[in-house]
């Protein structure tokens, strides 16, 4: 795509645009975790200072409990049970666990100010009435004592993944539900979204010396534990005691917190191009998977450089990465994202270690640095990045830097025809419906990943491509550790691009409407000219572009804005373009005069480019016989 | 709006009603007495900083009686509080719509409106019955303007841009032509009332935190910006004009205006009288004017004023089984409307302005800043509806003013709860005959729209509904139940509190469900963002069922099995009546609300554990064995928007009662 190439000198300065002034709470973590290998249980303690920013006073406070929705009978186990289309990885298994198979936290003591709080563990939530309110604009200390069990791995996290990963440590410890101005988001965790409070972790985890740990975060000892932390030279003096390593990790302004330990961990790290620093964490190869070894270790190895283009790619276009590092960790059970981390599964090959490794990475951005509320708006994080993904790997494979993916011309094709196969199935559900809520699991992740990367696609159609990448970026400089909704991001486009796009937001997010502009007629006029007849046959209007290529070869593009747009895009090629009157969504008909006899036109088409939603493309293209 | 909720209401009252008219509305009504000790000062409550634009309009209109036009200026002083410099503004010229081919008349009949052939009349209206605004010049602190009209907008983009929080000067002249009336407002309605001018004047389009407001007129949605009007009209003397609005020059005019034994002196000049009227903090501005008209007037027991502005008729009609006298519905009105007027201040939060107009004209009921038009050839029950839901949207839409194409059940639905239970109470209070409150035609209503399978989303844009059956089922009829099924979840009292702390924060700022949604969740101390995101923002629909009753070994005991069908999790108040003894209230919380309502009634109340969403079986130990009970109904309130309500009753084998 020609987009990127025009993107480096875009990059425009948020301070120049308003932004709504929305309150955040504020958190920071002090914990100190004492881990037992035998058991697969640990020790916690943490210290939270907890800033209420809201203009609310708080009389409730909730954390989230992750781990115990591994136990039989959970409203992860019940869901998964009961959902037409349960997630492979979870299905009936959370039900057949043993106890010591089985994940819980169990929180023993909790001290608001210093004073012990009433509190009740509510499967995944606790809750906790606080003897005394936090009152607005004000700081309350927590400290909190619990023991955990890790659980076998089912879903994201645990013990023991499919690989032979020791721990996957996501979701572990307990964390502070977010408040904000829709109040608190104490949801049950029923395997699925995200939502968090931004601040600083701490954390001290010690664990039997034989394991080594990486993490979302910086290590503050490494020459205390060595494991490839330390740099070249540097003496490392490993101090164990009571056979155990301690690892200090300090991850400032996120919202989240991952690990994982292995014994077998290898560990490469390489300094990028935009000074970062890039680990990446992956096992030994299995001497008994002689042949599938060497690929997955080639592959391992060839992840870094790839990993530092696509940085740079990113930075570009997407904005600038804030940490200053980032860990590609073998674990989990496919690819997880995080703060500064991802939890790949890493027996694949190049092609798909890249495309899970650009994916996750790109959550950073739409999930880790914006961290729309996932749950409410899941296509503003899966979407996004989807879209960012495809943009990604789209110029890695024009490099060469994949093994086998080749340039494409419309690498959104799968994206939307993910999206009509799901509505032509009759089992769409509108964007806005709460991710845990859908009925069917496809429902969601059609919602989430295509039809969110569709709407971003889509709105360079609308917008034109150019404006959508600076929209993007402008979009992430105003809103990064800010939480942004739906309304949020279309105004930020609406600014940029200078056009009205609320009707966007309302039809494709908050309904099922469909867009189906199709072909009805090229009728010859009398004075050497023809009338081109185009039908709207869906609810959801759109801007119309129609592109006529005559039998000489020349185009013609024909652009009728949508009036609800108030305006037009910018011209996208240089192919000459006559703006013909609004489009006003009630009209069914759109008719324009083409200044050529029919006899000369060879083809016309309805949005070329396909970046258009049409649930119907059959009728797009009208081509002489 | 009023007249798709009644159109609807006519279709329904030849459905069988599904269910008897829940008993809860009754003690509803016993709410103005609890009410008294609830009126909580909003300042506990802190809410968002949302900034908003303002307005002031001074407009004087010169009226040609003769062609139907007139000549207005406009001098707007226009805030930009928002934190964003504006490169263009937007005015509504909602008369524009009544041109042939309009967005106006396309949609309609595009989209089978329930008047489609009454908007389709657009297409064929000759050239002196048809709509239009013309602007003849516009100025932007004293420089001439750009601008284009886009049918019923106006586009402006600006010479130079409005800076953040600062203020402009527009001019604005123009002509317009007052169409025949064909939706709301224009020229000789069928009751032929002269001038009912609704949406008459260039309007500025609102601009939020979701950016302009500029959508074109296609007969729906309305959203305003604050502020005050001051506007003179200049009429053919023999007109009397009604408004929206303090009028300035009573001794000037008279017709019943001026203080009982003030001296009118009446001058007019060219034939013409000028009225001269103030609205302040409002967000539109309407009148009516008809040679006819009789003005009544009364000072309400909350020492406002309420006009009253019909046309005499002496006849009695008879439509159907109806006998229709529309002197005695406007002669019977004031002494009814100043009680509901007093309902309205103690239930719903205090109204604010000095005076209130009802006027014949428009083509139903339609609610604006201090008035109403309406309608008067209706039975005398309707009638009384009518005015006492145009009336309500004072509150709901006039004074909290929720953007309407966005949220109309905010607007409409919230309007139409209130209706109900002021109607149920003047029934009670024998002031009207009849039933009173339509509720169960709410229920009915959008439970047609799920069995036709026509639901869409509440969130859908109001423009944007694939049927406009559906729009009026949200808005109106699944709007209502929003309100009355969360009387449900939070209990009556706290949705009482609620509704008047709601109206404290946010009148005159625009709250969106957010807003309400928190205000709830505030009140009751219970997360409500479920209730929001399933019903609101999903189609999902609640269905439980009494599945078994089983014996226990222990004979005292039996085993109820609840069965969730529907999507939608909710909290259930289930009844079990004994075959001896008081019945009990066995109430399972919903887990995601975190918390119980209080107890409703007196019966005894065992709370039992939550009931996690993600069950479909509730299994209940009752404290009765299987023979000693009667029945167990799942909330006989009917509250709780149940699809299929056979399967919440459970009755206990005849004969087997124990002596």
């Amino acid at each position: 795509m020609k987009i990127r190439l025009s993107l480096l000198f875009l990059l425009a300065g948020s301070t120049l645009f308003a932004q709504a002034d929305r309150w955040q709470q504020r958190i920071s973590y002090l914990m100190n975790i004492d881990m037992d290998v035998s058991k697969h249980q640990y020790q916690g303690a943490q210290k939270v200072v907890y800033s209420n920013n809201s203009p609310d006073t708080l009389y409730q406070v909730f954390w989230h409990l992750y781990f115990n929705a591994f136990k039989p009978g959970s409203m992860m186990d019940v869901r998964s049970r009961n959902i037409a289309d349960p997630d492979r990885r979870v299905g009936s298994r959370i039900a057949a666990l043993k106890p010591e198979e089985q994940g819980f936290i169990k929180v023993k003591t909790l001290k608001m100010n210093g004073k012990d709080q009433v509190f009740e563990t509510n499967e995944t939530i606790l809750e906790v009435n606080l003897s005394q309110p936090i009152l607005p604009y004000s700081t309350a200390t927590f400290e909190m004592n619990w023991d955990a069990q890790v659980p076998k791995q089912i879903r994201r996290s645990g013990r023991d993944n499919a690989e032979g990963i020791s721990y996957s440590m996501a979701q572990w410890y307990p964390k502070m539900c977010e408040y904000d101005y829709q109040g608190w988001h104490s949801n049950p965790y029923v395997g699925r979204e995200f939502y968090g409070v931004w601040g600083d972790f701490d954390v001290r985890i010690s664990i039997d010396e034989k394991f080594v740990v990486a993490a979302g975060g910086y290590l503050q000892n490494p020459l205390e534990v060595g494991s490839g932390y330390e740099n070249p030279g540097d003496k490392v003096e490993k101090k164990v005691r009571d056979g155990k390593m301690q690892w200090h990790f300090i991850a400032p302004n996120v919202h989240d917190f991952v690990w994982a330990a292995d014994p077998d961990y290898l560990h490469d790290k390489i300094k990028a191009d935009d000074g970062t620093i890039m680990h990446f964490f992956y096992q030994k190869r299995d001497e008994k998977d002689k042949e599938r070894g060497l690929v997955y270790e080639k592959a391992w190895k060839k992840l870094p450089s790839v990993m530092n283009r696509a940085r740079t790619f990113m930075n570009t276009n997407f904005g600038k990465y804030p940490y200053q590092e980032y860990y590609f960790i073998q674990g989990g059970d496919g690819g997880m994202e995080y703060p500064m981390a991802t939890l790949i599964t890493g027996k694949s090959d190049l092609d798909d270690l890249i495309g899970v490794s650009v994916h996750e990475q790109l959550h950073t951005w739409y999930q880790m640095l914006l961290g729309s509320n996932e749950s409410l708006y899941a296509w503003m994080d899966e979407g996004f990045t989807s879209w960012a993904e495809t943009l990604t790997l789209e110029q890695l494979a024009k490099e060469g830097l994949m093994e086998e993916r080749e340039v494409s011309k419309n690498p959104f094709k799968d994206d939307y025809r993910g999206y009509r196969k799901l509505h032509l199935s009759g089992k769409a559900e509108p964007m806005s419906t709460h991710a845990d809520h859908y009925q069917t699991n496809r429902a969601y992740s059609t919602n989430a990943y295509v039809k969110g990367a569709v709407m971003a696609n889509q709105l360079g159609y609308i917008v034109g491509d150019e404006v959508l990448m600076r929209g993007m970026r402008r979009y992430f400089e105003t809103w990064k550790f800010k939480h942004p909704n739906p309304n949020d991001f279309i105004r930020i486009l609406e600014k940029e691009s200078g056009l009205e796009l609320d009707w966007y937001k309302e039809e494709w997010v908050n309904t099922l409407n469909i867009i189906d502009y199709g072909i009805v007629g090229v009728n010859e006029n009398a004075s050497d000219t023809c009338t081109v007849v185009i039908q709207k046959s869906g609810l959801m209007a759109m801007p119309v572009e129609v592109m006529l290529t005559l039998k000489d070869g020349s185009q013609h593009l024909y652009y009728a804005p949508l009036e609800s747009m108030r305006g037009l895009k910018p011209a996208e090629t240089s192919v000459p373009r006559t703006v013909l009157p609004d489009h006003r969504w009630v009209d069914n008909l759109i008719f324009f005069d083409a200044p050529f006899p029919k006899a000369q036109i060879r083809k016309i088409e309805i949005d070329p480019t396909q970046r258009l939603a049409d649930m119907d493309m059959a009728d797009n293209v009208w081509e002489q016989e | 709006m009023h007249e798709f909720f009644f159109r609807y209401y006519l279709i329904c009252l030849s459905l069988p009603a599904k269910f008897v008219l829940p008993k809860y509305l009754l003690s509803c009504m016993k709410l103005q007495l609890t009410f008294l000790l609830l009126l909580v000062s909003s300042s506990l409550f802190a809410q968002p900083e949302r900034w908003q634009q303002r307005v002031t309009y001074s407009m004087q209109i010169d009226m040609d009686v003769r062609t139907h036009r007139y000549i207005g200026t406009q001098q707007v002083v226009y805030w930009n509080n928002s934190p964003d410099t504006l490169h263009h503004v937007f005015w509504h010229l909602y008369f524009n719509a009544f041109q042939p081919h309009s967005m106006l008349a396309e949609a309609a009949i595009d989209n089978g409106y329930f008047d489609a052939e009454e908007y389709a009349r657009v297409n064929n209206l000759r050239a002196e019955e048809q709509g239009w605004v013309r602007i003849d010049s516009l100025k932007m602190n004293g420089r001439a303007l750009r601008f284009e009209t886009n049918e019923t907008i106006l586009e402006v983009p600006l010479a130079e841009p409005i800076p953040p929080h600062s203020k402009v000067l527009f001019e604005m002249q123009w002509e317009t032509q007052v169409p025949v009336l064909i939706r709301r407002a224009g020229r000789n309605n069928i009751e032929g009332i002269d001038y009912t001018m609704g949406q008459w004047y260039p309007k500025l389009c609102e601009y939020d935190y979701q950016g302009w407001h500029s959508n074109q007129y296609l007969g729906g949605e309305f959203y305003g910006v604050w502020g005050d009007y001051d506007v003179t009209i200049n009429i053919d003397k023999d007109y009397i004009v009604a408004a929206g609005g303090y009028l300035q020059n009573p001794l000037e005019i008279g017709y019943g205006y001026e203080n009982q034994g003030d001296k009118v002196e009446r001058k007019p000049i060219n034939g013409k009288l000028r009225w001269h009227f103030l609205a302040p903090n409002v967000h539109d501005f309407m009148w009516c004017a008809d040679t006819q008209y009789k003005h009544e007037k009364l000072q309400a027991s909350d020492n406002t004023t309420m006009h009253f502005f019909y046309v005499p008729t002496s006849s009695i009609e008879s439509l159907g089984a109806l006998q229709i006298d529309q002197q005695q519905n406007w002669k019977r009105l004031p002494k009814i409307m100043d009680r509901v007027r007093t309902l309205a201040n103690f239930n719903f939060g205090k109204y604010p302005y000095k005076e209130y107009a009802f006027i014949q004209g428009g083509d139903f009921g339609m609610e604006y800043p201090m008035a109403t038009t309406l309608k008067s050839r209706l039975s005398f029950e309707t009638f009384v509806e009518v005015a006492v839901h145009e009336q309500m949207h004072s509150w709901y839409q006039m004074i909290l003013g929720s953007n309407e194409s966005l949220y109309p059940w905010m607007d409409e639905g919230f309007t139409t709860w209130a209706e109900q239970l002021i109607m149920k109470q003047l029934v009670a209070e024998k002031l009207v005959n009849g039933h009173g409150g339509n509720v169960v035609m709410s229920y009915a209503n959008y439970e047609m729209n799920v069995a036709n399978q026509r639901q869409e989303p509440m969130c859908t844009h109001s423009d944007h509904y694939r049927q406009s059956g559906t729009y009026t089922a949200n808005a109106y009829s699944k709007g209502a139940i929003t309100l009355h099924q969360l009387g449900y979840i939070i209990g009556e009292e706290h949705l009482a509190k609620g509704m008047l702390q709601y109206f404290e924060a946010w009148k005159f700022k625009h709250p969106n469900p957010n807003d309400f949604f928190r205000v709830m969740e505030q009140v009751s101390k219970l997360e409500l963002d479920w209730y929001k995101e399933d019903w609101i923002y999903a189609t999902k629909t609640i269905d439980y069922a009494v599945d078994k009753v089983k014996k226990n070994a222990d004979k005292s005991q039996s085993t109820l099995i609840v069965r969730r069908i529907g999507d939608m999790a909710m909290p259930l108040d289930i009844v079990v009546y004994p075959r001896s003894g008081d019945p009990q209230v066995f109430y399972i919380p919903l887990e995601s609300m975190r918390g119980s309502k209080p107890a409703e009634s007196n019966h005894q109340r065992t709370i039992l554990k939550d009931h996690r969403w993600v069950d479909r079986q509730i299994l209940i130990t009752l404290p009765y064995g299987r023979d000693e009970i009667s029945r167990i109904v799942i909330d006989p309130s009917g509250r709780m928007a149940d699809l299929n309500r056979k399967n919440n009753t459970w009755n206990g084998k005849a004969g087997k009662t124990r002596s």
